[in-house]
């Protein structure tokens, strides 16, 4: 700390630096989330229709089944990643994590490309083997999974990578040196460490996926989803309020996942 | 050992390869197998305007995230007052908020704005400004910074010229990378362009979903190539800037 400054006019130079963001803060985020609140809460209590319901469990059921593959999925590359020293690694981080910049719509189209109905994969194992394997799937619950996995891996990957990093191995030596065998190491000791980060990362990429947007729009032909029930409420049928409504829960199951996984966190 | 480079590489081809069939079918020519630009012709005589709208756009929202962010992430790590760290936390959570819900809660909240752009850059700073708050807010905190101001101030460096020569030069890093990422959030920025979109005032990602819509895999391809385009050298320039202090987790 410096001696030629009081702490209060510290405070007030901080409160200075401050205000362009709080005025930001205030004109951007509360404000439009208190007109949303108010939208939606109009007319008495919030009453949604069957469809929604539907679009609320079939998101929500989806992003689970994410959120599980992609920490699976994602677990060795992100301890490669974190512990691992070897040439080439910045070209296989910025591999891994290329698809970071892929906005959703980006990726439904990938997934369209890849496993549509004349899609890259059903293609070639036509040519390959003869028949054609997950021709037409990016419309599909299957298709919907691997296109948002390949929009949660990068996420996935960076999230875990970062807790990795922070992990002691003196721990894992000591259990080595008394014979216990990699696979148990593992096991027994190894992931029940990482469990915060995991719970955490499990969290990050089901909030993701759940209010992920542009994937939906792309692929969301046969499934009721809530991103998608919001845009088509609120452009086509310019039903505002359920739009809003929708929103609000999405923001709700959102926020609630994220205590959950601070809670968690600070138990364990 | 052979494991982890296995899964690895598998993973890795699943990132790339789809991207890279993308940019394939970009080379054919609409109608027949021939390879061609002329997908990559159309896409700019067409689209050209919303890419310049896009790179100004991505321009402005860097600018200013950055005059609004810098000085908060500052006051937040080395001038905290007593709500600061609400403060902070406060302006985090969009990025925990469904895009989608957040982008109807600010054409809600500026129904009467539409058209106008200020609303879209308003709208994607909720995005990139944690993220400068973010990286601003690390370095400074992992930063010996006290240690050297005191060491420059007992060498006889008055104020102005601790912060000139000392602590300015140090944020020069943290502040770039943040300005490349801001310009890769706002470049690839979706939920809000779309929903805010008019012919006049529409964003690349928008125009890449109008190919998306068309029925020319060839003309989709070009502009998601274009797209990339504009996205990887932020992103590889982060990866390479990006400096890891407690790489491999064997701590300091």
């Amino acid at each position: 700390m410096s001696v030629d400054s009081t702490p209060s006019s510290r405070q007030r130079l901080g409160i200075l630096l401050t205000l362009p963001l709080m005025g930001f803060l205030a004109f951007a985020l509360i404000y439009p989330i208190y007109r949303l609140g108010g939208l939606a809460l109009t007319g008495g209590p919030v009453r949604l229709d069957r469809v929604a319901w539907l679009g609320l469990r079939n998101s929500i059921v989806l992003s689970l089944g994410v959120a599980v593959c992609s920490i699976v999925v994602c677990f060795i590359p992100a301890w490669v990643l974190a512990r691992w020293n070897f040439r080439g690694k910045l070209l296989l981080r910025t591999a891994l994590t290329l698809p970071l910049t892929f906005s959703g719509v980006v990726v439904g189209f990938l997934a369209i490309l890849m496993i549509g109905r004349v899609g890259f994969i059903p293609v070639l194992s036509e040519k390959l083997l003869g028949i054609s394997l997950l021709g037409g799937a990016a419309y599909t619950p299957l298709g919907l999974v691997m296109a948002y996995l390949y929009f949660e891996i990068p996420r996935a990957t960076l999230a875990l990578e970062s807790a990795f990093s922070e992990f002691d191995s003196d721990l894992e030596a000591a259990a080595a040196t008394l014979g216990a065998a990699a696979g148990r190491r593992m096991f027994r000791l190894i992931i029940p460490m990482l469990f915060p980060a995991l719970v955490a990362t499990f969290f990050l990429t089901f909030s993701v996926s759940l209010g992920s947007y542009g994937v939906a729009l792309m692929l969301s032909r046969r499934l009721t989803l809530v991103p998608m029930e919001i845009y088509t409420s609120f452009t086509g049928f310019l039903d505002d309020q359920r739009a809003a409504i929708l929103s609000l829960a999405l923001i709700a199951i959102s926020l609630s996942v994220s205590l959950a996984s601070r809670l968690i966190r600070r138990l364990t | 050992m052979a494991w982890g480079y296995l899964t690895t590489g598998i993973v890795t081809l699943i990132s790339l390869l789809p991207p890279l069939v993308a940019v394939s079918h970009s080379f054919r020519a609409p109608e027949s197998e021939q390879w061609s630009g002329s997908s990559y012709e159309y896409v700019m005589t067409t689209y050209g305007s919303s890419l310049s709208f896009s790179l100004k756009l991505a321009l402005f929202v860097v600018i200013v995230s950055l005059v609004i962010a810098v000085p908060a992430a500052i006051a937040f790590t080395r001038f905290p007052f007593r709500f600061s760290g609400v403060i902070e936390e406060l302006i985090m959570t969009p990025l925990s908020l469904p895009g989608i819900s957040i982008a109807i809660a600010v054409i809600v909240g500026y129904n009467s704005m539409r058209g106008n752009w200020l609303l879209l850059a308003m709208a994607q700073m909720l995005y990139t400004i944690p993220y400068v708050v973010r990286i601003l807010g690390n370095s400074l905190r992992l930063l010996p910074i006290d240690e050297l101001e005191e060491a420059a101030r007992t060498l006889g460096a008055g104020r102005y010229v601790r912060y000139r020569r000392v602590i300015a030069p140090l944020m020069i890093h943290p502040t770039v990378l943040a300005a490349l990422i801001v310009f890769a959030i706002s470049w690839g920025e979706f939920n809000v362009s779309f929903l805010l979109a008019t012919p006049t005032q529409l964003t690349f990602p928008a125009a890449l979903f109008a190919t998306y819509t068309s029925n020319s895999l060839s003309v989709a391809g070009a502009a998601t190539a274009i797209f990339i385009l504009g996205a990887v050298p932020f992103f590889i320039a982060f990866q390479l800037l990006e400096r890891r202090p407690f790489e491999g987790g064997q701590g300091v």
